[in-house]
């Protein structure tokens, strides 16, 4: 069977060969039949990706250990989901999921798009084909899942770390997100290869962005939560290449989201926008490269593998290519308008540009900073926490405040006078806030403090939108249905406000407390008394060992915390089972790891507190819940952009 | 504006907060100061990181048998991945031919080694 | 059971080429192996589409805007004449655009009939008296104003 899933991926790299070579040069010279037969190798792609995938599904569902790749990541005992999670869990795997969804996508988008902008669509293929071509030679002649091997009775098994939901999830919700972006980046370099200047490319890739923009955030956050809960640090976020790989083009991609609208509305930002998508789109597949390259030191650590600089070499490749194309049509896309004042709704965009792009930069400044000091000074130097959170509060604090003027800020010239009067309510609330959150101590943390104070001001923008809105409307469900992306995109805004917030109150706001107990001693933490009692040892489960210390607490909640190290026999690997208390009512976490001593009944806790943690989940659904608003289609909108395309081709 | 942001950026690079990160053979030229050293947990682990004395191990470079580096980790408990043969990245102070640890940094074990054929 | 497997794989690859030798097969020989590239007139008319849009978006953004009372009277009485301009400009523009198309698409001619043989002068009538000059009905009513077209294609939220 697996010579079946070598000969699919074989046919998968042939036929997108095919996409590219042919595709170009049917776009190139105008050949009707040759692009459709371009197109029709896209989506034949697909379907022998498919096929290749299914077989190694089928491989890891029935425990096929003559495959190589499935007895390194499963045995007989894992359960059938971890089983097929694993399709992902290693390297081969992983980057049959990547071709998987990418020729998905390009197929799916091809089709949908091909009556409607047929000179678009010639280019798009043999775009989209080049990546297809890329990953599935990777596939075929450097990672193959499909190796083979004489089976051996049981396989290696899946790191009891990884068997938890979130393997299910936290993987392909992100490869949802990096794929995705290849799509507008298609489109982009498609238009420009056209030579056309008007919108086509935004309009067709718009729905496309901002879903793959909402995997990708989304995907970052279930990442976020399994190293809360989990791995059980006591964060969520360490600035971790690996994580930054995946901030990286999100900020890219939330960049384009924005500044496509001031293209659709102005004509203006085009240039921005080509290179906003291909840094999107250069920066997912770098995180790929980053993450598995093993160039970079991470607490995700994935071996040293030489196929870092065949993505690496994909990334210059490509990047040469999009900065020659945009080079190349300057001159069509000089806008014709240009900016009339400094404060503007346009200006703000353009700021939110700048700012976006800053942190992203500085980020991957601070990432590949290793790598260029080994190859500068023959040493490399790492780049600490304190200088990402220092730009984080640097740019994200600006941020903040421009999500809540943006919106209220006139087109074209505003005064500052009118300005002020719009944001009468806003800024008044804010300062409220921030007097009695000064009064209430919150003085302890400066970037703490003003970020409270901001995120109030943005949520009393949006609150006024809302009240006006639905005042004039009458209905705020009417007024949400008939202008999606706006409303859809406050609530985005909301969303992040939660965030920020949450983020905020559990870093600048938490207490840490270090104490060695022996039972029936206790210890005190902003508020809470938590008693030692004793340590229950696990019994009776033949996979694991360990033990769970008992701890009694008394405060705002009282009532009885486990924490314990779990070591699972047979990897010889120690997990932290950390013992959280969300309380709701107080609005903070209580949190409490281990460690055992050996030889002494005494055990060292390490307990935070951490104010508002909740907000960050919570925003995370607040941010899908608007991401869908601002996606769900509009009919009537649908209709106008029918008669628009109808009078160019009538 | 770009300009003004590179300019920016190479100044907090030169003289801001970057740490040189290197492996425990490199140390023996590396001058007293911040340091971070990337390497394999040698035994045996002695003492504890709460006592005066801290937690005593060694470290190699990975994938070499090196000369082995003394760490003295004093600060809040190693993380639970941290045991012997594990790589680490300790960050701390190089003085005396010792390593003076106050973090560490395991590493997550997920596979993304490429796949041998082994028939 | 690997035979069972090629014989699969050769399925997969015989469908894969016929995939790519459809759009040949099915169109041996076509009237026009062209892509429709939209000609410099259809892209005029898109780019004139698109700039009717963007204005009659900005106009309806405008409305709303001073509905619920982010603008204000004053501002907006200075910002919609200009805006409505500019919509007008584009709708004209677009109509234009569709009716020389319209004129430029039309059949060709009919020629004209071939004149009937000459029949002789007819005679001179009797002249007709002139008719009373009808009244005065005062200066004729003004152009229509521009608006109405400008709200034509507007909805209000």
């Amino acid at each position: 069977m697996a010579e079946l899933g070598r000969a699919a991926l074989v046919i998968s790299l042939g036929l997108a060969a095919y996409a590219l070579a042919a595709g170009g040069y049917a776009a190139a010279t105008g050949r009707r039949r040759l692009s459709d037969s371009a197109r029709n190798a896209l989506v034949g792609c697909f379907l022998s990706t498919v096929v290749a995938a299914a077989v190694l599904a089928s491989a890891l569902a029935r425990h096929d250990f003559s495959f190589v790749y499935v007895a390194q990541h499963t045995n007989r005992t894992l359960p059938t989901m971890y089983a097929l999670s694993a399709f992902w869990g290693g390297q081969e795997g992983s980057l049959l999921l990547w071709l998987l969804i990418l020729t998905g996508y390009s197929a799916l988008a091809i089709l949908v798009n091909r009556k409607l902008h047929r000179d678009l669509i010639a280019w798009v293929v043999p775009v989209l084909g080049g990546t297809a071509t890329f990953f599935a030679f990777v596939l075929v002649v450097i990672a193959s899942p499909f190796n083979t091997q004489t089976a051996p009775i049981d396989g290696d098994g899946l790191t009891p770390s990884l068997q938890n939901p979130y393997m299910v999830a936290h993987p392909p919700m992100l490869y949802l997100g990096y794929v995705g972006l290849a799509v507008p980046f298609a489109f982009a370099a498609g238009a420009m290869l056209s030579g056309r200047t008007d919108e086509r490319w935004i309009v067709a890739t718009r729905r496309w962005t901002l879903a793959a923009w909402m995997f990708l955030g989304f995907g970052q956050l279930l990442g976020a939560h399994w190293a809360y809960t989990e791995v059980g640090w006591g964060g969520y976020y360490a600035w971790d290449p690996v994580e930054n790989a995946a901030l990286m083009p999100w900020l890219a991609a939330t960049a384009f989201l924005h500044s496509v609208m001031i293209q659709e509305r102005k004509g203006m930002l085009k240039v921005w926008n080509m290179v906003l998508v291909a840094l999107a789109f250069e920066l997912s597949v770098f995180g790929t490269f980053l993450t598995r390259s093993g160039v970079v030191n991470s607490i995700h650590s994935f071996a040293q593998s030489s196929i870092g600089g065949w993505f690496l070499a994909f990334v210059v490749i490509s990047s040469i290519f999009s900065l020659t194309l945009i080079l190349w049509r300057l001159p069509l896309l000089k806008a014709r308008t240009k900016l009339e004042s400094a404060i503007s709704r346009e200006a703000a965009f353009l700021y939110n540009n700048l700012l976006l792009v800053a942190l992203c930069l500085t980020i991957l400044w601070g990432v590949v900073f290793p790598i260029l000091t080994q190859l500068v000074e023959g040493e490399s130097r790492t780049m600490g926490r304190p200088y990402f959170d220092f730009f984080l509060r640097a740019f994200g604090l600006p941020l903040l405040l421009l999500m809540g003027i943006g919106p209220l800020i006139a087109w074209r010239k505003a005064s500052v006078r009118s300005l002020v009067r719009t944001l009468a309510w806003p800024i008044a609330f804010s300062v409220a806030v921030g007097i009695t959150l000064l009064a209430l101590g919150a003085g302890a943390s400066k970037p703490g403090l003003i970020a409270y104070t901001f995120s109030g001001f943005v949520l009393a923008t949006i609150a006024v939108e809302l009240v006006r809105g639905t005042r004039a409307t009458g209905s705020l469900f009417v007024l949400v249905s008939r202008n999606r992306r706006r409303y859809g995109g406050y609530i985005v805004h909301a969303a992040v406000v939660l965030a920020a917030i949450g983020i905020a109150g559990s870093s600048a706001y938490s207490t840490t407390h270090e104490v060695r107990l022996v039972p029936g001693q206790s210890t005190k933490i902003a508020g809470y008394r938590l008693t030692y009692e004793q340590t229950d040892p696990i019994v009776g489960d033949p996979n694991r060992t360990g033990d769970y210390a008992v701890l009694n607490v008394k405060g705002p909640w009282s009532g009885t915390l486990r924490t314990g190290v779990v070591t699972y026999t047979g990897f010889q690997e120690t997990d932290e089972d950390v013992g959280i208390k969300t309380d709701w009512l107080r609005a903070q976490d209580l949190y409490v790891i281990a460690n055992f001593t050996n030889g002494t009944n005494a055990v060292y806790f390490k307990i935070l507190v951490k104010p508002l943690i909740n907000l960050l989940w919570i925003g995370g659904i607040v941010f899908v819940l608007g991401s869908l608003v601002a996606l769900w289609p509009d009919a009537r909108e649908q209709r106008r952009l029918a008669t628009r395309f109808a009078a160019a081709q009538a | 504006m770009a300009g003004v942001l590179a300019v920016f950026l190479v100044y907090t690079a030169v003289a801001g907060n970057s740490t040189p990160q290197v492996k425990p053979s490199q140390l023996a030229r590396q001058a007293p100061g911040k340091i971070s050293v990337v390497g394999t947990v040698v035994g045996p682990l002695r003492g504890s990181s709460h006592s005066s004395s801290g937690l005593r191990f060694g470290l190699e470079d990975i994938g070499d048998k090196s000369p082995v580096v003394q760490v003295v980790y004093r600060g809040d408990s190693p993380p639970p991945l941290f045991a012997v043969g594990r790589h680490v990245v300790v960050g701390g102070t190089y003085a005396g031919g010792q390593v003076l640890g106050n973090s560490i940094l395991t590493k997550c074990p997920s596979k993304y080694t490429a796949s041998a054929p082994k028939s | 059971m690997t035979w069972a497997w090629i014989v699969l794989g050769a399925v997969l690859a015989g469908g894969a080429v016929l995939g790519v030798a459809l759009p040949f097969l099915r169109d041996p020989r076509p009237a026009d192996d062209t892509i429709g590239a939209p000609s410099p007139r259809e892209a005029r008319r898109l780019a004139l589409a698109e700039e009717r849009d963007r204005a009659l978006a900005a106009l309806k953004e405008l409305e709303f805007d001073h509905r619920t009372g982010k603008i204000t009277d004053e501002d907006y009485r200075g910002l919609v004449s200009p805006l409505r301009q500019s919509a007008a400009t584009a709708l004209r523009a677009l109509d234009a655009e569709m009716r020389e198309t319209a004129a430029m698409d039309l059949p060709p001619p009919v020629p004209e009939p071939t004149p009937p043989p000459d029949e002789g002068t007819p005679p001179t009538p009797a002249p007709v008296p002139e008719p009373y000059p009808p009244p005065d009905e005062g200066t004729p009513p003004q152009a229509p104003d521009p608006e109405p077209e400008a709200r034509r294609g507007q909805t209000l939220v």
